[in-house]
């Protein structure tokens, strides 16, 4: 299967047209167009992306990125539940739904869960979500948990673009 | 110390991550991931001052 040069992307944005760092990824672009993965490898990429921070990008071959991204939000993750006693949160809507509900709930869960494989697994064991109200650090465990699961889903993304052929 | 060791842990995690996500070069990503680290120390100090008269 022959891959088709992919076109040099540029931003549209009046601020980064000026950057040199743009004008240079173009040249590089340019010189050596970027390969896309099959649509297996960019399903694959994203879905262990999820299942593990960092896993996609091992899978795409990109190993220190992977191994930075898998420290990085797995140590965030393991030491906002352990050392700082934060909490998971569930998708408990049992009362009515409000602007409330989906804030006090709805959000941090779907924040939570964007470790994908660590909060299934904390799920499955019922790890993590008891709450410490008491600890000091209560709302940084929060925060770090809340914050692995978000950046958990910018790496998903960026392993989608390399897939694609769109990054290095 | 856990608060201020928590918020240096916290800057330095994050820059990783916007380092590796943002930029393709590994030099470029160093130097992103050093900028965006100690703005987050910068931010979380001066905020912590600023909130200190009303603690």
């Amino acid at each position: 299967m022959e891959h088709e040069a992919q076109p040099v992307e540029t931003s549209e944005h009046p601020m980064e047209q000026s950057l040199p760092e743009v004008r240079s990824r173009e040249a590089l672009s340019a010189a050596t167009p970027l390969a896309p993965s099959s649509t297996l490898m960019l399903a694959l990429a994203c879905l262990a992306a999820f299942l593990f921070p960092g896993l996609g990008h091992l899978v795409l071959k990109r190993w220190g990125r992977g191994a930075l991204l898998a420290l990085s939000i797995g140590g965030m993750f393991l030491l906002g539940l352990f050392w700082l006693d934060g909490h998971l949160y569930r998708p408990d809507l049992s009362g009515p739904l409000s602007v409330f509900t989906v804030l006090t709930h709805l959000a941090p869960f779907l924040a939570n869960v964007g470790v994908g494989g660590l909060y299934g697994l904390c799920y499955l064991l019922d790890v993590g979500f008891q709450t410490h109200p008491a600890a000091s650090t209560y709302e940084i465990g929060n925060t770090f948990l809340l914050v692995a699961g978000l950046l958990n889903y910018l790496v998903i993304l960026d392993a989608s673009d390399i897939a694609r052929g769109r990054k290095r | 110390m856990k608060h201020l060791v928590a918020m240096i842990l916290f800057a330095l995690f994050v820059a990783i991550v916007f380092a590796i996500v943002s930029k393709e070069r590994p030099r470029d990503q160093f130097a992103y991931g050093v900028k965006v680290f100690f703005a987050f120390l910068g931010v979380g100090l001066a905020l912590a001052w600023i909130m200190y008269p009303f603690s």
